[in-house]
């Protein structure tokens, strides 16, 4: 009896100590990191990830915000929203973080976002395009760009470039990206007098397109605008030229690794053409830095523009907490908002819609690899 | 009764304990978000893995696509919330209920033809839903696409999922306990038996799988108005598996065990989330060396029994149900069986079939047989091995159709009802190879043969409505009774699996006279008897018929038996009669000597 009597006292004790052990801690910022680690877009979550990771190493290296150390938590989300949520809540009930990177897709993004605008926690995603992500959230921000603003700007693209008339758009009607793309490139196309004269459907889960395709070459398109991930296109293509349909293709940020997985790199040569966040033949000083940073780090070079993103997220995130002076959720959403700085990806500013306003990079292959050919301002 | 209250009040006073303490350290902060979203999921997947236990465990059925009417449910309701104009808090209730009975709906027009096919179409059927909902959902407008259903007022609270899942588990569990649950098990034992003892087999399919997709939509409406953003993705194969793996490892036909199993399965990756990489690896292995270590789940077919427990805690010894006491608070005109009243003069015969035949493919199994029975009388069919005196028991009970002749009971056609129905009528039978309802208590065997005989609704059954109490207790008497007649009254708790060979046999003939037949139908009752038990079961035979009234037609190859028992014999060979008469007639007819008992 006695001995349970010690026992206690002694579990109390250290329950004790272990609460006071974080406020000798206090000068670490504590930031939280949602993003899919595992499961079907996890590629997406682990490229977030590194640019965010890299980003921090610098800061920390470089005595972090204002002195203070920056830690960074991450959890997986498997890209499920349950998930995502419980994730989430652990970040702010437990952990006690100061500011969220995340979420990476929309969905849990958007079930995320409905919690955080209750508490106004900063809270910044580096990859979610859709609009609804900080529709009405003053406190979440975003350091991609939109759909409609990368398949408005192919539309354009198309138009300079190619002096498109008549364009073509295939897309999968099973996924809201997609469905996205399809329907502004459409709407800007239409603003620009182009004619939209074939608009044909099909999910990712297809791998014979000929069908569509044959359909949109009977009408002649001068260009036909893939809104496919880079796997599904890289099918397109090589059936495009099966079935005889010769036309510049224009893609999204997500045709980026189409060059890994299509078995013909040829038909993509100076034919395919796509929007990108970031170019890893960029020759700002900082792109250049950032090029050169991640590959040290990860013996790689960087390989998706989330990687980018990614480390212009935890840069914008880091700088408006450094601006603000401290960690509270006002202040720093405050500071966020006036936000400008030269990240890897151009100069960013956020709009209204806490959305970044920047360049955007028109991708080509030449010899096989990736190639800029135009940055396309807002 | 007394027995009873008691549990309810411990169950009742325990649900309302867990609440109120829940609420305190919720209301204290001790339970932060995190927890508390914990929970809220962990609260919706036991009313899922509940639900699906109903249709998997309980009614036996494969189905692969629970999720799919959880995401119904979870469409209905919020689509309701969003666009009904009123403030969403006061009509959740409406909601949910909205998205149960939309699930419900679906469950009705995949269920009605799935089930009456039986076998596993319904697992291919479910299967093919959950699919095609996905692509709906994302080929509609009003669903919000693949872009997802976003802006559901987030109004799920712990209140909500508590109430809900108290409900669910309480209604299973008084379901469970009534003449329907009854039904719902004895498909699951034995489709066939089931449908012999008078149970209508497809309406009971079809009742338990709706009232189970009703539940998933409820808990889909729960977890819309809790997540805030509905993905069609959400509702697929995936997450159906994910729900049958609940249910297998709670134990299948276990509520507890679902209960249980449901919340360790949506906690367990939660606390698993510090070995980050690891954890589903460390979360497969579990529930591979939980299959391995314990296959049948965590609690087999078991219940977890809070009063029980008491008991034991208390030393309290659970008392056994007193059946003479029970029988002795009846009025004795409650415990009379049906005794035939004499037939009217000219009245027609109890049983009379006419040119009676059927044909499989090309071979006649029984061709023109011809066969008058009248009430009481014990009458026996004997033949050498594949004369088809069984296949003439599977035509007058309509387990085959037959393809020339008339049956008539009391003068009415009955060719072509469901056998179900022909056990209404009042022809109860027992089947060569034992039929029982194994995993069921010998009380129960006899009592869901009694399922016509009781009137009360799955709504009164649930709410226990005083007839519930009056039926069921009539119920336990007769079942009594009726043991008593075997000797097997003591028994009465024991499962029937446990049972020796003999008194299986004998259970058996106890659950076709529950269903109170005019005519009982045996096939081999002495088979594997010793000449002991034999002589027992002749004497129990003839018993049955005086105090019950019941005509009695067996097959059977023990002659002492047939020659000590029946009055008159009927003797078959190729399908065709080759001899009627008394069995010393029969005895000496060099017709039957030569085929069937030799010089």
């Amino acid at each position: 009896m006695r001995n349970r009597k010690l026992f206690a006292a002694l579990l109390v004790a250290a329950l004790a100590i272990t609460a006071l052990v974080p406020a000798a801690l206090a000068d670490t910022i504590k930031i939280g990191g949602l993003a899919p680690l595992t499961g079907e877009v996890a590629q997406y979550g682990i490229a977030v990830k590194e640019g965010v990771d890299l980003y921090i190493e610098q800061l920390n290296a470089a005595g972090g915000i204002n002195g203070d150390q920056v830690e960074i938590i991450w959890y997986d989300e498997k890209g499920d929203e349950t998930e995502a949520v419980n994730a989430y809540n652990r970040l702010v009930e437990e952990d006690k973080v100061s500011a969220i990177i995340g979420d990476v897709t929309s969905k849990p993004s958007l079930a995320v976002g409905d919690r955080a605008v209750e508490i106004g926690i900063p809270i910044i995603t580096a990859s979610s395009t859709n609009y609804f992500v900080t529709d009405g959230k003053p406190n979440y921000f975003r350091s991609c760009f939109l759909d409609p603003f990368q398949a408005g700007i192919m539309a354009d693209f198309a138009k300079d470039q190619f002096g498109a008339a008549k364009v073509a758009v295939i897309y999968d009607n099973a996924d809201d990206y997609s469905v996205g793309l399809a329907e502004s490139f459409k709407a800007k196309a239409e603003a620009n007098g182009q004619a939209v004269v074939a608009y044909e459907a099909g999910t990712a889960s297809d791998v014979d397109f000929k069908a569509q395709l044959t359909n949109i070459a009977a009408q002649s398109p001068d260009v036909l605008y893939v809104a496919y991930y880079y796997g599904p296109a890289a099918l397109i293509v090589s059936q495009a030229a099966e079935v005889g349909l010769n036309v510049p293709f224009l893609g999204c940020d997500g045709s980026n690794g189409i060059e890994n997985v299509i078995t013909d790199t040829a038909l993509l040569e100076n034919k395919f053409f796509y929007t990108d966040h970031f170019a890893t033949d960029a020759t700002t000083e900082k792109a250049v830095a950032f090029i050169a940073s991640f590959t040290a780090k990860y013996g790689k070079a960087p390989y998706s523009a989330f990687n980018a993103t990614g480390y212009d997220a935890a840069l914008v995130l880091a700088e408006a907490i450094k601006n603000a002076g401290n960690t509270d959720y006002a202040a720093v959403v405050a500071a966020l908002k006036a936000t400008s700085v030269e990240g890897v990806t151009g100069k960013l500013t956020f709009d209204d819609h806490n959305d970044p306003i920047k360049s955007a990079f028109v991708m080509t292959f030449v010899g096989g690899k990736q190639t800029f050919v135009k940055q396309q301002n807002p | 009764m007394k027995k009873k209250l008691r549990s309810y009040i411990l169950n009742t006073c325990a649900v309302a304990a867990l609440y109120g303490l829940a609420m305190l350290l919720i209301g204290s902060g001790a339970v932060n978000n995190y927890y508390l979203g914990i929970m809220l999921s962990a609260g919706i997947s036991i009313v899922m893995a509940v639900s699906l236990n109903l249709t998997t465990g309980l009614l036996g059925q494969l189905a692969l696509g629970h999720a799919g009417f959880m995401g119904v449910g979870a469409y209905a309701a919020a689509l309701l919330s969003i666009h009904i104009g009123v403030d969403a808090q006061y009509i959740f209730p409406l909601s949910l209920f909205f998205g149960g009975l939309v699930a419900a709906i679906f469950g009705l027009i995949i269920g009605i033809p799935a089930l009456r096919l039986g076998g596993d179409y319904l697992a291919i059927i479910t299967l093919g839903f959950g699919e095609i909902l996905r692509v709906l959902i994302i080929n509609l407008d009003f669903t919000g696409g693949a872009r997802g259903l976003r802006g559901i007022p987030r109004v799920t609270d712990f209140t909500y999922v508590y109430i809900v899942v108290a409900l669910v588990v309480a209604v299973m569990f008084a379901l469970g306990r009534s003449r329907h649950g009854r039904a719902i098990l004895s498909i699951r034992e034995d489709p066939v038996a089931a449908e012999a003892s008078g149970i209508p087999t497809t309406y009971y399919k079809i009742f338990a799988f709706t009232l189970a997709s009703f539940f998933a939509g409820v808990a889909g409406g729960l977890y819309a108005h809790y997540i805030g953003v509905l993905n069609p993705k959400n509702f697929g194969f995936a997450k159906s598996i994910e729900y049958l793996v609940m249910v297998v490892l709670g134990g299948m036909g276990s509520i507890t065990g679902a209960v249980g199993a449901a919340t360790v399965l949506t906690v367990l990756p939660e606390a698993l989330r510090q070995f980050s990489d690891y954890r589903m690896l460390v979360y497969s292995l579990l529930l591979i060396m939980m299959m391995l270590f314990r296959p049948t789940g965590l609690l087999g077919t078991r219940e977890f029994s809070l009063t029980a427990l008491a008991d034991r805690l208390l030393r309290r010894k659970p008392q056994a149900p007193d059946f003479a006491a029970l029988a002795g608070e009846l009025p004795p005109a409650a415990l009379t069986h049906r005794l035939g009243e004499p037939p009217a003069p000219g009245a027609p015969a109890l049983l009379r079939a006419t040119n009676l035949g059927i044909q499989f493919g090309g071979l006649k199994a029984v061709s023109g047989f011809d066969l008058a029975l009248e009430q009481g009388e014990i009458v026996g069919l004997i033949g050498p091995n594949g004369a088809g005196k069984t296949t003439v028991f599977n035509l007058l009970t309509n387990v085959y159709l037959p393809t020339a002749g008339g049956i008539e009971m009391e003068g009415r056609n009955i060719v072509g009802l469901p056998t179900h129905a022909i056990t209404q009528v009042g022809i109860a039978r027992t089947f060569q190879n034992i039929r029982l309802f194994k995993n069921l208590s010998v009380l129960d065997n006899v009592k869901i043969a009694f399922h016509n005989q009781m009137q009360y609704t799955p709504l009164e059954g649930t709410l226990r409505l005083p007839r519930y109490w009056w039926e069921e207790k009539l119920a336990d008497a007769r079942a009594y009774q009726l043991l008593h007649v075997f000797d097997m009254e003591g028994l009465a708790d024991k499962q029937a699996r446990n049972l020796p060979y003999g008194q299986q046999r004998k259970l058996e003939i106890a659950r076709a006279l529950a269903a109170n037949p005019k005519l009982l139908l045996l096939d081999e009752p002495a088979a594997g008897m010793n000449p002991t038990e034999t002589q027992e079961l002749l004497a129990t035979i003839r018993r049955i018929r005086d105090t019950f009234g019941v005509a009695v037609l067996l097959i059977e190859h023990d002659m002492s038996l047939v020659m000590g028992l029946c009055e008159r014999l009927v003797v078959l060979d190729y399908g065709q009669i080759i001899a009627t008469g008394t069995p010393e007639e029969i005895k000496r007819d060099p017709k039957v000597i030569g085929a069937y008992l030799g010089q």
